[in-house]
């Protein structure tokens, strides 16, 4: 019988196309990307798009047919809770604010040419003196895409559905809503309003008619009838949701139609897209016009010289966040000893850590996300461990003077991480084994995490990701007590009372000064109780016939965004 | 038969229960608290325990497990999910078919183009046919199929813009993902098939048959095959299994929006009613596939067709011993 006798040098030939396609096709472009831009939350240094600039409020002359934007999976298109992120639900429903990306709010539902007496000087809000209640004016003239007219009774029917019903976080202060008539509503809240809480409670609630909610079969859970600028026009479940300019939209006073609800695209679609892979294919093939939330290191071939940076631009847009660890400070935790705690902080070289994940992100200098609003950059200037870029001799030499005060033995620490975090844990545990203080990583997902934390004896570090709209929002979700059952202390076992309520006094609006939230830093320092490692800078890539890219804090809005003909 | 039939459905009833059992109890005790997780980073405490007890997730295990199986087992009502609050069997209604019909697809294709490439490899042992399917089965049942499905994406969609790279609003969008789980489908079927006719091939009737005259295709198509195809529809039936429920990879990098996207995105969310109910549902569905390769198999072995036919009259084979 014969062998083929080419067997084994045409299995050979196979497997060396296979290594060449796997090097060729993984991993990034022929181009690394450089470093993002640090700094105002404009474009990147050679795109001529304008973003994030909520003084310009004209319409573009040309109108976009269609435009594709990649989004999350979704699979219902409820317009409820205070995260809602149903794609296309910010051009369909309104809110009786919106809240620009700077994080100014600008009245949409609520009737800008009435109220103004208030603290935050906004228009279509009046503060009740001496009592925790504003009323809130909404126009006259609002109509659904179903026809019906829009009262206080469906504001309040809103509200209170969304409150009682759904998902809602930071409304704990809120205790009652009421109509006062047709067009005015009274919210009566608990204490008084601080940083933030003005736009958790009114930019974070799609009014929806309740009249329509009654109708709607699966209650608006596959279909969307808002007072918004666009309408449904058709869903296909877990896979797109397109939507079209609504030609009887009730806000016809251009002076008082905010940039947001402007109408610059005929027809949206949503296509929903989970991994970011298909997404950046889907943009190279044209089905689809617009990514956002991208990390850096798939953006080479869209930027510069990139193979279709002729086509596509990029910038940084959506919610910057902050990579930060978490030290258990608790007594069953080596950690709990300032001087462990320093030795670890003092053993990472933040710029190595970005250097060695690819380059794309921002060192850290201070505990804060530079481009929020409450961002100084004084703080850079602070010496302490988030700002050291001493050289590998001295940082050795501290690293060791720390962890000998601390008395450590040897034995290794816990490292919890989340899956998506498995590349800077590896970096973080190889710099720390570096300088001899063991690691044992232990990866789990998000749900698991949680239920670790709660156990003081189960951790010892933690990765994470920190955002907010304002950089006292962020130390909030890190750091507030009233994340813990006991309330008493943070997450990661601080029981410091003196810091609590520094953290609760900046989350007030007299308190959100920049003194106050200078102390706050620096009694973190002081007393080493949290590092940032690095700034998250997301990635936008969007058509070069945006000229003006409209965006909330984490969404952008494709209806409002400006273009030019191509 | 029919006996057969009803005791196996009866079966599956019991079957399907002890898997919602299971599969509630192993969600209990895994770590996470799906009102955490909804409200992480951005609640308090107190309102995730509000969210808890607005769940029912605050009851004992003995009252939520009752809760669960009375709505499954007699309301058929899978619950919401937590997260996006449409029932969980209207979203498996739109789900379920298209990852049926993708998996049914890619046996088809599997089946359709591996079985004969097996056959034809055992019958040409040791030439270039047998060793060409020996090679293309080595290469694509050890490459994951994740990395096949992303070079059909840049091959077919990016470079030459023949296909779309996502979506389901055309035909051409299950081109890719049909021949993503087929290719490794294909390599798996022809290994099988390879084996079973080589076992057969060496058998004692082969021979006889071609010691009496039989002309060769006869003795392949009407001796041979019937026999290597016992495994080989086992073999089928397991596969159209692993393609519904393990299709999680293909739908993430087609977004394909199948169960496998949809429990996955659950699992890490701790949507528990979303995972209950899919799991519920593949559990019943391999339970069935299972069943009807069982009755194929009695159609076309008579051997196996007389043990359903006798099943339950455990006296008619001595009787009939005795007569």
């Amino acid at each position: 019988m014969k062998t083929f006798r080419f067997v084994k040098p045409a299995a050979l030939l196979v497997a060396l196309v296979l290594v060449i396609g796997v090097l060729a096709g993984c991993g990034g472009g022929s181009n690394q990307g450089s470093n993002a831009e640090s700094g105002s939350a404009g474009g990147t240094e050679d795109s001529d798009v304008s973003v994030m600039d909520s003084s310009r409020i004209g319409s573009s002359d040309y109108v976009r047919e269609q435009l594709t934007m990649a989004v999350g999976p979704a699979t219902s298109l409820t317009p409820w809770g205070t995260s809602n992120k149903t794609p296309g639900a910010v051009e369909v429903y309104e809110t009786l604010y919106g809240q620009t990306y700077e994080g100014v709010d600008f009245p949409i539902l609520a009737d800008a040419t009435r109220g103004g007496n208030n603290e935050m000087e906004i228009p279509g809000c009046d503060h009740v003196e001496g009592k925790n209640e504003y009323l809130i004016y909404i126009w006259d003239n609002i109509y659904d895409h179903a026809g019906n007219h829009v009262t206080a009774d469906d504001v309040v029917f809103s509200y209170t559905h969304q409150w009682k019903e759904e998902l809602t976080s930071g409304w704990a202060s809120l205790t009652a809503v009421e109509k006062v008539d047709d067009t005015t509503i009274r919210f009566e809240f608990s204490k008084e309003f601080g940083v933030g809480d003005f736009e958790q409670f009114f930019t974070m609630c799609y009014i929806v008619s309740e009249k329509t909610y009654n109708n709607s079969k699966s209650h608006l859970l596959d279909e969307m009838v808002g007072t918004g600028p666009y309408a449904m026009l058709s869903y296909t479940p877990g896979s797109q949701v397109t939507l079209v300019s609504y030609p009887n939209y009730w806000q016809q006073n251009e002076e008082y139609r905010p940039a947001s609800q402007r109408q610059n695209v005929k027809k949206i679609v949503y296509k929903f897209i989970s991994e970011t892979a298909t997404t950046i294919m889907s943009l190279k093939t044209g089905e689809v016009d617009l990514g956002t939330n991208i990390s850096r290191s798939y953006t080479a071939d869209f930027e510069d010289n990139g193979e279709y940076a002729s086509k596509y631009d990029t910038t940084v847009s959506g919610s910057t966040s902050v990579a930060s660890l978490w030290l258990n400070c608790s007594e069953e935790s080596v950690c709990n000893d300032i001087n462990m705690r320093l030795a670890i902080y003092y053993a990472l070289d933040l710029d190595g850590i970005v250097a060695l994940l690819g380059g794309y992100d921002e060192p850290a200098k201070v505990w804060a996300c530079i481009t929020n609003p409450d961002y100084y950059e004084e703080w850079e200037e602070m010496e302490n461990y988030n700002t050291y870029r001493g050289s590998q001799q001295e940082r050795r030499e501290l690293v060791e003077g720390y962890l000998k005060a601390a008395g450590y033995d040897g034995s290794p620490l816990v490292y919890i991480y989340q899956s998506d975090q498995s590349d800077i844990a590896s970096v973080v545990i190889s710099m720390l084994t570096s300088y001899g203080i063991e690691v044992d990583s232990r990866g789990t997902d998000h749900a698991g995490s949680l239920a670790i934390e709660a156990d003081p004896t189960a951790w010892d570090i933690e990765g994470g990701n920190w955002g907010g709209v304002w950089n006292v929002h962020a130390w909030m979700h890190a750091y507030d007590w009233a994340n813990t059952a006991t309330g008493d202390h943070t997450v990661n076992y601080i029981y410091d009372k003196e810091w609590q309520e520094q953290l609760e006094l900046c989350l007030t609006y007299e308190g959100h000064t920049k003194e106050n939230m200078t102390k706050y830093l620096e009694m973190l320092y002081d007393n080493a109780y949290g590092i940032n490692l690095y700034i998250q800078l997301p990635i936008s890539i969007y058509p070069n016939d945006i000229v003006y890219m409209y965006t909330t804090k984490s969404l952008v809005v494709p209806g409002a965004c400006e273009y030019k003909e191509p | 038969m029919w006996k057969y039939v009803l005791k196996r459905l009866f079966w599956l009833i019991i079957i399907s229960i002890c898997v919602a059992i299971l599969i509630f109890s192993i969600m209990w005790f895994v770590p996470g608290d799906p009102a955490q997780i909804m409200l992480a980073g951005t609640g308090t405490q107190a309102e995730i325990d509000a969210l808890r007890d607005r769940l029912g997730l605050s009851d004992p295990y003995l009252v939520q497990l009752g809760r669960f199986l009375y709505n499954a087992f007699i309301r058929f009502d899978l619950g919401d999910s937590y997260v996006y609050k449409v029932p969980v069997i209207v979203e498996l209604g739109h789900r379920f078919p298209r990852t049926l019909i993708l998996g049914l697809l890619t046996m088809i294709i599997s089946s359709g183009i591996g079985i004969p490439l097996g056959i034809n490899a055992a019958m040409n042992r040791n030439k270039f046919q047998d060793q060409g399917v020996l090679v293309f089965s080595m290469i694509f049942i050890s490459v994951p199929q994740f990395w096949i499905a992303l070079e059909m994406m840049i091959l077919f969609a990016v470079k030459l813009r023949w296909l779309p790279t996502s979506g389901i609003d055309s035909w051409k969008c299950w081109i890719m993902p049909v021949l993503s789980g087929a290719l490794s489908g294909i390599a798996m079927n022809a290994r099988q098939s390879r084996s079973a006719v080589l076992e057969t091939i060496r058998a004692d009737f082969v021979t006889t048959a071609r010691a009496k005259g039989v002309r060769e295709q006869k003795v392949i198509y009407k001796h041979m095959l019937p026999n290597a195809l016992m495994p080989i529809i086992n073999g089928l039936g397991n596969t159209v299994c692993t393609m519904v429920s393990g299709s999680v990879i293909i739908e993430t990098v087609f977004a394909f929006p199948g169960v496998g996207t949809y429990m996955m995105s659950a699992i890490g969310g701790r949507d528990y009613p979303v995972v209950r109910g899919c799991v519920l549902m593949l559990a019943i569905f391999a339970a069935v596939v299972n069943l009807i390769v069982d009755l194929i198999y009695g159609y076309l072995d008579p051997r196996i067709k007389a043990q359903y036919v006798n099943y339950g009259s455990r006296g008619a084979g001595r009787k009939g011993a005795s007569a």
